[in-house]
Order: structure tokens, then C-alpha cells, then sequence
């Protein structure tokens, strides 16, 4: 057994905690790998299903109404208009064997199951309208979330927009391992830091870890945030002028290095243009997104603060 | 009423039917008995009345319809105690039909045998059963007690507030369902301890009543029993995960009692360890360093959570562990004992033992096997063996052999495993369990499931007609059984506001922008876009890409540049997006002070594009045409504006 059926698990229970899902992972995928598919940040196996459940928009997690846990969300065939090739629609959500089978059957040959590893089977079916989509999805009963991509984006802060994010006071205590995210002339990395350092400094996005979990802390104007550690990362990258994103028109293609990875609901949006995950090329040390269209990117890059693609 | 008072003679036939019955086989136990028993007008059955201030001796029934029996060793045990104790009497449960005013006196009823003594009509009881065994402990008021002149209403609470049930050689009676009468029971006692003490007349006496309590004994608290549940030591468990490189990942399991915090920090002696929510039902143990020791010598954690609630976890410590697959883990978790034919059980041992377990699991056909040690994930000085898979069952050795638990048993074990399993005993539909039998199959013994003959699959697994279909379903070998159900469920998925930003909702992949429904791209040229009425403008951000997309709040008809002016004329055109014609109805109208400014800028952005004379794109006669018209509404609602100022 792998992803799917894990998705049907989850599909069937709705909704737990995270030890719950943590549980199920490893008893759903047995003999859990951690050691392939290394990338220089590398998660155990349920972490890594976590982030592809959630940027394939098939789970929450630690969200409004499913904290501390995760919840599953409606199955949903997300539209998004491919240049020159029509429309294509993703099928995210919850999902059943029975669902997929009928959804499949009405489909016919429009219909791409493309299986990949840790993550479920990416449905996909492209037609030469949306409204060919639309009723497609009437039919099967599922609901449809047109121009999916832009939507998303639409709806999201941007990078630097600190009315989002909560002020809370930095931890403190000893049982804290603090890192300070530092951005040098050629390179990006966390160095160690402490407590007292991110108490003292007036700027800076940090890390504090605990019985392994991480919560981010940016440092601006004197005052502390609680943030996501994507999102902090792409505030100093902004405030320092630095452009990480990569735009390749010929062949579509969006890239950034991997510790730069976008905020989740971002990486949604990208990821719902193809209906692919990233794939991490070893050589360049990116992550690269397919088939993004130039607005989609050029949103992208807006929402992270990125002037140049 | 005439059915009533049918139903009311039938049962007061066979009532006088079995004391008649009971009368006759107690005058021959008394033949036989030297001390015959007697209490003359009451009887005793409620051997334990319970007390706040002294347990009950025998367990209490859990509702007032559960029975209990007593055990000889029990009776006995009663029996002294109560020849020790001050002699007082329980009225015996009896209920009353509605309609009968004057019961007929009470028979006796040895303790022992529940058999009625001579004299009197075989009252209507409760809580005795077929086999004459005491059912309720509940001392009860009889409708006899008016003649002792007690103060005891004739109609207590909840004594006649009951459920009809139907005993297999019984009458239908009135069974209390609540409401204790231990109070008038007690009374009862007391008024007849004069009598008792008549020699020769009692041979059973029974433990005594403790006085009542002037107000009505409160419910145990869900905190209390939560408390008292928490004295017992909840449990803990070993589990295996192995990755597939053959490493093994040992944890220690403690069980999460309901509602659980998510983290707890219990204690061992002077040392902390934190146990992390691990599913809904377990936590997981995170003894670092201290696993060998713990698993050799044993441990007792404690802990107090949140609401005060003490919890402790213990492990006996032992030298050899033995863990199979179960559904629900991942992994193998800690069994009492090596079963036949599974191929998915751990043996983990003190590396001092290797060769006695070697020893044993070769005379149990599970061939050559390696032992893996600390490289291999083992706690320190332990080795575990994997798929360990018996073929032939052993004889236990006689006293504590450690060794036994390696000695598989023959009896026949069904196990349901794999599959996708979701809950109690459910699989979803497509994913069911894989049915194995493991133990000493005798041969003339059939796998049947549902009914059917089961089929032997080649994966050792069995198989019989619609055995994967929905619905309940049952395996049965040599007189064990296992029960499994495969459904589809089909749950309400409902969306949500996970991520409520202020452009909108995100929920998955639907997303719900705020105060925008048009999607627009267009080069980043053309950032001005104008809708049919004036005001309908909205200024593009910038973005690092050639085209801009995004939601627009109205329907867009002109991309312009957005500093027309300025902008180049052989390279900038003024785009049509949708053919709307304008709203000629603003010409006339009189903007209210808020809208002015958009409407201003609206108008100031055609009419810049054409002093500019950029070029309509496309380049065809409806376009240029309509451009004209809007030109023009451009100019008259400018001059408007004017005239009433813009601010």
C-alpha cells in the first residue's frame, strides 16, 4: 500500500490529530524509507507526505478549524487554462476507489493517472474547454474551482504584508536550540544563535527548536512575529533586494533553490498549473516548477516580493 | 383491563406453581440438611448490601438487569464473616404487581441454594435466575414490612420503576431499575436482630447492613472514576518499525487514556521522560539511553496531567520479547507468545540468550535465522530475530520457562490483517483484510467464512465467495471465529476557512477571492483596465512578468497603458478585452462625491489614450467604433464632472 490508500484513510476518517496521521503513515506505507529522495532538508517520511498532501490541496494541516491535526478537503477538479492546449483539471481533495472509478469512466481517454512516488496517483484531465471541464465534473459530482492557479494567488498576502502575521514574544529558557537565518553575498544558511541574540537584534528571522518542532520568529522594527519560516525567509529576501526565483519561458519552468521553497498555499498554486509537485534537480540545487504559465509566475513573484523573473 | 387482569392471574398461577415446586424440593433438602435455615417471614438475599463506608464483598452488578453469580468459595467466605458480624436482616427484593394490595407472605429462600423453605406463596421476584442463583444484592422493603411497623413508605422511590423482562422459567416481573432501598432494608435488619438471635433458626447469616445515610447517595463523578481508573497502571507495549534497509526502530508505547493531553512528562524515580501523542490511542515513549535497562529490568512511570488525574505506565521487565504484526501498528508489536505460520513476528532477546532461543526457534521449524544486534537498531546487549515464522507447535515447559513464549501452543488462531483497515473491526471496500489461520488445523477440520467453504490462496491466505464484498462477514474454524465487515463509507467532506486572508479564502483548492470575480491577463503594457461604467477602474500591480493576471470586481473592456501620455505610440495600443457597450445612462446622472475621483480618472484615461491617438487593437471597425462611443461618454461625463468639480 502506499499515498492512495493513505488518502483513502484519511478520506474515510475526515479529519484527527497529527499523531493520528503520523500512526497511519507508518503503518499505511511500511517499511518508510527515509533515506531516499534526500534533499539537503530532509524530513522523515510523513513529513514529506504532509507537504505533498498539502500542496497537492488534498489535506490541511494545523489550519483554522483542524488544529493541530489536519482535516481533508472536498474533492475538487481544479481548472487552470493551458496556453495553447485548452483547459486542464486536477483532481484534488478527498478521494474513494469508487469516486476515482466513475470519475475515470466518465472521463474516458481525457483522463492521465500519472503515479509517482510519495505522493497519490496526480488525475488529470484536459479538454479543449473549461466548460467541457465543468460538466464533466457535474456529472461525477464533484465540484469545480476554475482557474485554480490565479485563485489561490488572488487570495494570498504578500510576503511582506506583516498585518498578517501575529506578534508574540520570543520564548525563552534554556531548553531552546536558536538559529539565526543569515543571508551572505553568496550564500543562505542558519547559523546558531541564542536567545539573547534574538532578543538583542533589532531585524532577523530565527529558529527556535524544541522536542524536534520549530517555530519561526521574525525580528522587524524591534518588534517579534511568529511567522512561517517560508514566508519570513522571502520578508528578509525582500528587504535585502535578493531575487531567488528563476523564470525559463521556453520551456515554462520555474525554479528556486531549495531552501527557498515557497510558502505552502503559494507552492499550491504552482503546483495545481501541471498538477506535478516540484521536482528537485540535483545539479543547479533547485527546486523546479512545470508548466507555469509567465502570469502565474509573474504573479508568483509578485506575492513573494520578487521584482525580477 | 380484562387482558390485565388475565396476564395478572396467569402470572400469579405460575408464581404459585413454582413455590409449590420450590417448597417440594426444599422439603427434601431438608431431609438432608441437619441446620435447616429459617427466617420466618423474610428471607435474605441481598448478601452484600453496598455502603460508602465498607466495599461490597461480591462485585456489583453493572444495571439492575445484570446478575451475578456466587461462588461456593464466596458463599462460604460470607458465611463466617457474617456468623462474626452484628445479625441483621434484608428484606428480600420482591416487587409488587400494580393492583395487588396484600402480597401473600414471603417463603423463605436459602442463601445457598435460592430455594424457597416451607410456608407461604412463592412471591414475584427479582433477581433470581433459572438456576435458583442470587441475581440482585439489593436488600428490598417487602410489602411485608408493614407488619414489623417500619416507617417505610409502601411504594418507595424507583422500587416500581422498572423494566418488564421475561426470565427462561419465570414469570414476566417488575425489575427496579434505580433508586436504592438499602436505607428501609437496613431498618428491616435492625427491628429483626432480636429474632436472629433465636437459636436453631438461622443457619445463614448474612454480612451486616450498615446504617443509612441521611441524603441519597450521590453518582460517582466522571473525575472520580476517571481517578480510581487511574491507579491501575495503564499499558505499555513494545513496537518494531523496520525500514527497508533491515533497520529496526524500537519504541516503547504507553496507552493514552481518553482525551489524553498531547504530551506528558512522566516521571521514574528522580528522572523526566516526555511520552509524545502517538495515534489516538498511544503515546510514545521516549526513553533515550535507558531502553536496554527498561526492557530488562522493567519500569513504572507517573505522571499527573492537567486536571490532576494520576497516571502511571508499567512494563514488567523480562529477557525475551516476541512482537507480530497487528492491525492498527506499524510494525510488530508486543504478543504474549510465538504463534505457527506468521511470518511477521520479532523475537527480541538479551544477547546472553541467543543460543537457548536459537535453540528452541530451530525445534520449532523456523529455520536458520540471523540475529541482529545494536547495528541493526537492537537496544544495547539485546539481539532481535526477524520473520520468525514457527512450523511446528512445542510442548511448554513445566515452571516459569522464559523460553516458553518462544513455544508456539497448537491451538487455531484466525488473524485478520493487512488490508486497509479503519476501525473496530471495518475494512474499506477493496481493501480487505487477508484471512490466515495459524495453529494446529486438525484435518478434518474446514475453514468456512460466511457460511461457504474458504478456498486456501497461494498466499497462505483464505478466500471464499464474496468474502471482499460490503457487509458483515464471518470466519470460522474448529470452533473459533472472527468477525469483519468491509464498508464504503462515503463521508460529508464539507469546506471550510482554513486560511482566511484578507483577499479572500482558501480552503484545498477552492478559493474564494474577496470582491473580485473577473479573470483578466494582460501584458503589463496595458495595467489600466476600464470597465463599461464610469469608474469602473482598476490600476494593475506591477509584476516582474510581460502579461498581468489576476481578478478584476468588474467586467473589463479597455486595457489601456497606464501613462498614456507618455507611453510610446508605435508600440502601445489600446486593447479591447470584452465588447460591452458603454452605459450611456451616465451622462445624465450626477455622481455622488465618493465615486468622483474613479470616475474622473476613467475618463481621464480614454481621453489621454486619445490626445495620445494610440491605435485600437484589434484593428477592425467594431472596435474603432465602439472605442468612439466610449470616447465620446468619456468627454461628456468629463465636462459633468467639471462643472460640479471632481472632489
Amino acid at each position: 500500500m502506499g499515498p492512495n490508500e493513505l488518502l483513502f484513510w484519511l478520506s474515510v476518517r475526515s479529519a484527527g490529530s497529527w499523531p493520528q496521521f503520523r500512526s497511519a503513515v507508518e503503518e499505511i506505507i511500511p517499511e518508510g524509507d527515509e533515506k531516499s529522495n534526500k534533499t539537503p532538508e530532509a524530513f522523515p517520511i510523513y513529513h514529506r507526505l504532509r507537504f505533498n498532501f498539502q500542496s497537492l490541496a488534498h489535506v490541511e494541516f494545523d489550519a483554522a478549524g483542524c488544529e493541530d491535526g489536519w482535516r481533508v478537503t472536498p474533492p475538487v477538479l481544479a481548472l487552470t487554462r493551458q496556453p495553447g492546449r485548452g483547459a486542464a483539471g486536477v483532481l484534488c481533495g478527498a478521494r474513494l476507489p469508487e469516486m476515482i472509478r466513475r470519475f475515470e469512466e466518465l472521463a474516458g481517454m481525457a483522463c492521465e493517472r500519472h503515479m509517482l512516488p510519495e505522493q497519490p496517483d496526480v488525475i488529470r484531465v484536459m479538454a479543449s474547454s473549461p466548460e467541457l471541464l465543468v460538466a464533466l465534473a457535474d456529472s461525477a459530482g464533484i465540484r469545480v474551482q476554475p482557474d485554480a492557479p490565479v485563485a489561490i494567488l488572488s487570495c494570498l498576502p504578500r510576503a511582506d504584508s506583516m498585518a498578517v502575521w501575529r506578534e508574540a514574544p520570543l520564548p525563552f529558557g534554556r531548553d531552546w536550540k536558536v538559529e539565526r537565518f543569515e543571508i551572505r553575498r553568496r550564500s543562505y544558511r542558519w547559523t546558531e544563535s541564542s536567545v539573547a541574540e534574538a532578543n538583542r537584534l533589532m531585524d532577523g528571522l530565527f529558529r527556535f527548536t524544541r522536542f524536534h518542532t520549530y517555530d519561526y520568529f521574525l525580528r522587524a522594527e524591534g518588534r517579534a512575529f511568529k511567522v512561517g519560516g517560508q514566508a519570513g525567509k522571502f520578508f528578509l529576501l525582500a528587504k535585502y533586494g535578493r531575487q531567488v526565483l528563476h523564470y525559463d519561458r521556453s520551456t515554462q519552468s520555474l525554479a528556486v533553490p531549495v531552501i527557498f521553497r515557497p510558502p505552502y498555499l503559494l507552492e499550491r498554486a504552482l503546483a495545481l498549473c501541471s498538477g506535478f509537485l516540484p521536482h528537485y534537480d540535483l545539479a543547479t540545487k533547485m527546486v523546479v516548477y512545470r508548466e507555469i504559465p509567465e502570469e502565474i509566475a509573474g504573479f508568483a513573484a509578485h506575492i513573494l516580493r520578487q521584482s525580477g523573473l | 383491563m380484562v387482558i390485565l387482569l388475565g396476564a395478572l392471574t396467569t402470572a400469579l398461577a405460575l408464581a404459585i406453581w413454582l413455590v409449590a415446586t420450590r417448597t417440594r424440593r426444599l422439603r427434601k433438602s431438608r431431609t438432608e440438611s441437619p441446620a435447616p435455615s429459617s427466617l420466618g417471614k423474610y428471607t435474605e438475599v441481598g448478601a452484600s448490601v453496598s455502603s460508602n463506608d465498607e466495599p461490597p464483598l461480591c462485585p456489583q452488578p453493572q444495571s439492575g438487569l445484570e446478575s451475578f453469580n456466587v461462588s461456593a468459595p464466596e458463599r462460604n467466605l460470607r458465611k463466617e464473616e457474617s456468623d462474626k458480624s452484628t445479625e441483621k436482616l434484608v428484606a428480600a427484593p420482591c416487587v409488587t404487581l400494580p393492583g395487588i394490595s396484600a402480597p401473600a407472605p414471603l417463603p423463605e429462600v436459602s442463601a445457598d441454594s435460592g430455594q424457597t423453605k416451607e410456608g407461604g406463596e412463592q412471591p414475584l421476584q427479582a433477581g433470581r435466575s433459572a438456576e435458583g442463583h442470587i441475581e440482585k444484592n439489593v436488600g428490598q422493603q417487602t410489602a411485608q414490612s408493614e407488619k414489623l411497623e417500619l416507617p417505610v413508605s409502601p411504594n418507595p422511590p424507583g422500587l416500581f420503576e422498572g423494566t418488564l423482562i421475561a426470565g427462561p422459567q419465570e414469570p414476566e416481573v417488575l425489575v427496579p431499575q434505580s433508586g436504592s432501598v438499602a436505607g428501609n432494608a437496613a431498618d428491616v435488619g435492625g427491628k429483626l436482630e432480636d429474632e436472629r438471635r433465636m437459636p436453631g433458626r438461622f443457619t445463614y447469616r448474612p454480612p451486616s447492613v450498615t446504617p443509612p445515610k441521611s441524603r441519597p447517595r450521590a453518582a460517582a463523578s466522571p473525575r472520580t472514576a476517571q481517578g480510581e481508573q487511574s491507579r491501575q497502571p495503564l499499558e505499555v507495549t513494545l513496537q518494531a518499525v523496520f525500514d527497508r534497509y533491515g533497520f529496526c526502530q524500537i519504541r516503547l508505547l504507553g496507552q493514552r487514556p481518553p482525551d489524553g493531553e498531547q504530551d506528558v512528562e512522566a516521571r521514574s524515580g528522580r528522572e523526566a521522560f516526555v511520552l509524545s501523542a502517538y495515534g489516538d490511542a498511544w503515546y510514545e515513549i521516549d526513553v533515550g539511553k535507558n531502553l536496554s535497562a527498561f526492557l530488562s529490568e522493567g519500569f513504572q512511570l507517573s505522571a499527573r496531567d492537567s486536571s490532576g488525574v494520576q497516571l502511571s505506565w508499567r512494563l514488567s521487565g523480562r529477557d525475551i520479547y516476541v512482537l507480530a504484526g497487528h492491525h492498527g501498528f506499524a510494525g510488530s508489536v508486543s504478543t504474549t507468545w510465538l504463534r505457527m505460520g506468521r511470518d511477521d513476528q520479532v523475537v527480541l532477546c538479551k544477547a546472553g540468550h541467543v543460543q537457548e532461543v536459537l535453540a528452541v526457534l530451530e525445534q520449532a521449524g523456523c529455520g536458520p535465522l540471523g540475529a541482529y544486534d545494536e547495528n541493526y537498531g537492537a537496544p544495547a546487549g539485546w539481539v532481535f530475530f526477524r520473520r520468525v515464522k514457527p512450523l511446528q507447535t512445542l510442548p511448554h515447559a513445566s515452571g516459569n520457562d522464559i523460553l516458553n513464549v518462544l513455544r508456539p501452543l497448537p491451538e487455531i488462531e484466525i488473524e485478520l490483517n493487512d488490508g486497509l483497515w479503519l476501525y473496530d473491526s471495518i475494512w474499506l471496500a477493496g481493501f480487505p483484510p487477508k484471512i490466515s489461520v495459524s495453529g494446529d488445523i486438525p484435518p478434518h477440520a474446514e475453514v468456512r467464512i460466511d457460511n461457504h467453504p474458504a478456498v486456501l490462496q497461494a498466499n497462505g491466505k483464505f478466500t471464499a465467495p464474496r468474502w471482499d464484498q460490503d457487509g458483515d462477514h464471518i470466519v470460522w474454524c474448529g470452533g473459533k471465529q472472527a468477525k469483519y465487515s468491509i464498508a464504503s463509507p462515503l463521508p460529508d467532506w464539507e469546506s471550510w476557512q482554513p486560511y482566511d486572508y484578507a483577499g479572500g479564502t482558501v480552503c484545498g483548492a477552492i478559493a474564494i477571492p474577496r470582491h473580485a470575480e473577473h479573470l483578466v491577463t494582460v501584458p503589463t503594457t496595458n495595467c489600466m483596465l476600464l470597465g463599461a461604467r464610469p469608474g469602473e477602474f482598476f490600476l494593475c500591480g506591477a509584476r516582474a512578468s510581460t502579461e498581468w493576471t489576476g481578478f478584476v470586481p468588474f467586467k473589463v473592456v479597455w486595457a489601456v497603458p497606464g501613462n498614456a501620455l507618455h507611453s510610446d505610440r508605435n508600440h502601445h495600443r489600446v486593447m479591447l478585452i470584452t465588447a460591452i457597450s458603454p452605459n450611456l445612462l451616465a451622462e445624465t446622472r450626477t455622481f455622488r462625491r465618493t465615486e468622483r475621483l474613479a470616475v474622473w480618472r476613467w475618463c481621464q484615461a480614454i481621453l489621454d489614450c486619445r490626445r495620445k491617438g494610440l491605435a485600437v487593437r484589434p484593428d477592425d471597425i467594431e472596435a474603432k467604433q465602439l472605442w468612439r462611443n466610449y470616447s465620446n461618454l468619456a468627454r461628456n461625463v468629463w465636462r459633468t464632472l467639471r462643472r460640479h468639480g471632481t472632489k
